[in-house]
């Protein structure tokens, strides 16, 4: 413990340091009041020893601003034993004890010993006052809390919050109650019965239920669909929850809790239109829409399926077997493939043409689109719409009719102009026959007889061709090597070729595997290629050069080359000669030649293509497959 | 009459043979040939005195810009051209009255196959005899 020793005589101050030290006290010592007081602010001591008269400050102000400072302080006064009044006023400044001059031990050791216990009463009784008070506030300020919190939480909440005292008068009025009635909190707090919230009656029958145990349980009402009045007079829809609040026993009031049911309402309807809206598109679509259950149980049947079908979705619906609607062991087909990727990826299926059973028994061509479908991961349905595919089957038939029919007309056409090329020549022929009777020219006549033979072999030429372009057998095949059917045409061929100057020569590669194809087929076409190619020369050109190759073309197959030094074409040109009877050669044309070639070389899963650029020649090149 | 010249210009050689053989019973002079090109070279040389062409050669857009070319330089009085062809005179590239195609198509007389023989030699009488 700190005891501060401030006197102006030296001899006391050490006296009292030596005797107070020998105590156990930790003293410090000032010669003057000044001193003194800056040592008390510097090193806060317990107990200050001053002597009441000193030159500077004298110890009553000492004391005086000792408390101030510290008002835990003790004060021992010492002084001349005679001067009371100097004693009262330092009592009255509540000094602890007055010690008389010469200082003796026994007066001091009182003087300190009441000090001590001063000291310490004086501290602790602060320290409980302080606590007290503390504890007080922050109750208070929780107490304050709390209540804001619950008043927030009244006022604030979305729902209606309403209470009312015994009498009906309401109390509780927030901002959710302001919102469904109208009402402002003032306007009906204090002022409106709790009765005039309801249609008439309806107050009291909520009160009997409250009390009731219908709604659970006594003193209580949960969710309590009712309409109550707003102060427009509109019924509003509610759900009323509902408790009595008692204090001590007592019951106090009545509170609500009225949720706004209006925009539940709405959404309700609007869920029921958009159900309604689903359900008619599902209905008028006109593709059929059947859906079916994992079990296969048909579950939506709609109109356009009723058309397709011959159902009603009455029947439909009443547990048909989804299996039903297909010829056997098509719909597990489809599952299957609707399982697949192949069709639109899995669980998917996409325009997947399918011939379905109507009621009836008769098939009906359908274009099946289809998926499963998902309700939280777990398959729970398969949706199939079905376009009716027996109008556009119908239209197709039709069109290819059609087709047909204008490409018979383009037959006609082109056969009748080759028909009147050769009547011409047929004409002029029989006339010379005639004249070289007339005239005796035996020369006339045998060529005009010569004219008319060839004709007759020009017209069934035209004939067979036709023949064998309209011809729908499949090729008659055989394993044989090209290059035997190449070196045939060419020997056929080459003394034509030399008539008109033009070398007709070979290239043929000797390791060329054999081919399974119709020899005679493969045999026609080189025999068109080769004419193709010596007509290619103008008839007043001299020399030319025919080149008929064979490669192995690896895995495309094998292919044939036949390649003239001619006057080759156009790419206009290039683009028609394929087309049947389409020809550049005039009379001596039937147009049907390369018709007939490409359609062989189709029939036997091969390519026909040209190269060809004017006055270059040109290169038509075949592969067929190994 | 005799001796007048004819190039006959026709794609089929047979038909050039059995024209030839033809006219020369009638005392024409006849040439021929299987394309245009041989053909120009022929009325240059020959001077004909009638054209007879087929306008179905090698393609029928040769043969009518053959048979115009051939009037512009001849004029309205110049060599007479007969034309021979496989396609009737209503399609295409010809149409309307055969009177308004003669000017069109630069021929004096069209004719479609199969010709008459007798027709066709009173036609060359015809188109001569101006």
């Amino acid at each position: 413990m700190k005891i501060l020793v401030i006197d102006n005589n030296e001899s006391i101050r050490q006296g009292l340091k030596v005797s107070l030290e020998g105590e156990g006290y930790e003293v410090l010592t000032a010669g003057a009041g000044r001193e003194g007081l800056e040592i008390l602010a510097r090193e806060l001591p317990s107990i200050i020893l001053v002597d009441i008269n000193m030159v500077d400050i004298d110890g009553i102000e000492v004391l005086k601003r000792a408390k101030e400072q510290n008002p835990d302080v003790q004060v021992i006064v010492t002084g001349d034993d005679n001067e009371v009044d100097l004693v009262i006023r330092a009592l009255q400044n509540e000094a602890t004890d007055y010690v008389g001059k010469p200082i003796s031990e026994e007066a001091l050791a009182g003087a300190l010993l009441r000090s001590r216990e001063r000291f310490w009463k004086d501290n602790k009784l602060r320290g409980y006052i302080e606590n007290l008070e503390k504890l007080i506030k922050d109750t208070k300020e929780e107490l304050e809390k709390r209540h804001e919190l619950e008043h927030n939480l009244i006022q604030t909440s979305m729902d209606g919050i309403i209470a009312n005292d015994r009498r009906g008068n309401l109390i509780i009025f927030n901002e959710g109650a302001e919102r469904i009635y109208g009402y402002t909190r003032e306007e009906a707090v204090a002022n409106i019965h709790v009765t005039q919230l309801y249609p008439e009656g309806v107050a009291k029958k909520i009160k009997k239920m409250i009390y009731g145990s219908g709604y659970g349980g006594p003193g209580r009402l949960i969710n309590y669909e009712v309409e109550v009045l707003t102060k427009k007079g509109e019924p509003v829809c509610i759900l009323l929850s509902a408790a009595l609040l008692y204090e001590e026993g007592r019951e106090v009031a009545t509170v609500g809790y009225f949720k706004d049911m209006r925009e539940v309402k709405r959404l309700e309807q609007e869920l029921l239109k958009r159900y309604e809206f689903e359900h008619n598109l599902i209905q008028t679509s006109m593709d059929g829409i059947i859906a079916n259950d994992r079990q296969g149980n048909i579950i939506i049947f709609n109109e356009g399926a009723q058309s397709i079908y011959g159902y009603t979705p009455e029947e439909a619906l009443s547990g048909m077997s989804v299996t039903r609607l297909y010829p056997e062991g098509e719909a597990r087909r489809i599952k299957k493939l609707t399982y697949g990727s192949e069709y639109g990826g899995p669980g998917r299926l996409i325009n997947y043409e399918v011939e379905v059973l109507s009621k009836k028994g008769e098939p009906v061509p359908i274009l099946l689109s289809a998926t499963l479908l998902y309700e939280e991961g777990r398959e729970v349905a398969m949706v199939g719409c079905f376009k009716d595919m027996r109008q556009v089957k119908r239209l197709e038939k039709e069109l290819i009719q059609r087709e047909r029919l204008a490409a018979m007309g383009q037959a006609t056409a082109g056969i009748a102009h080759g028909v009147k090329n050769i009547l011409h020549a047929m004409k002029l022929g029989a006339f010379m026959v005639d004249k070289g009777f007339e005239k005796e020219k035996p020369d006339l006549l045998r060529k005009g007889w010569n004219l008319v033979g060839k004709s007759i072999n020009r017209i069934s030429g035209m004939t067979l061709d036709m023949l064998s372009y309209a011809r729908s057998s499949p090729p008659a095949r055989q394993s044989c090597s090209l290059n035997d059917i190449v070196n045939q045409v060419c020997e056929l061929m080459v003394e034509k070729a030399r008539e008109r100057q033009i070398d007709l020569v070979r290239d043929l590669d000797s390791t060329l595997p054999p081919v399974s194809v119709d020899v005679e087929d493969i045999h026609s076409c080189l025999m068109n290629l080769v004419t193709n190619a010596i007509e290619a020369f103008p008839e007043s050109s001299s020399g030319g050069l025919i080149t008929v190759s064979s490669r192995d073309a690896g895995e495309a197959g094998v292919s044939l080359h036949v390649k003239d030094t001619g006057k080759g074409m156009t790419r206009e040109l290039q683009e028609q000669i394929f087309k049947y009877l389409y020809s550049t050669k005039g009379a001596r044309g039937t147009g049907l030649g390369l018709a007939i070639t490409q359609k062989i070389i189709h029939e036997h899963g091969g390519t026909i293509e040209v190269e060809s650029a004017p006055n270059e020649g040109s290169c038509f090149t075949i592969v067929l497959p190994k | 009459m005799s001796g007048k010249k004819i190039v006959i210009i026709d794609d089929d050689p047979e038909i050039c043979d059995a024209m030839s053989e033809i006219l020369s019973e009638y005392d024409y002079q006849v040439f021929t040939a299987l394309e245009t090109k041989t053909g120009y070279q022929l009325l240059l040389e020959q001077r004909p005195d009638l054209l007879i062409l087929d306008i179905m050669m090698a393609t029928m857009h040769e043969g009518l810009d053959f048979a115009t070319k051939i009037k512009e330089r001849e004029g309205v009085y110049g060599m007479p051209v007969l034309i021979v062809s496989a396609r009737p005179p209503v399609e295409k590239g010809y149409g309307r009255t055969l009177e308004e195609d003669l000017d069109w198509i630069h021929a004096d007389i069209f004719m479609e196959k199969p010709v008459e023989p007798e027709e066709l030699i009173h036609n060359v009488e015809l188109l001569l005899r101006k």
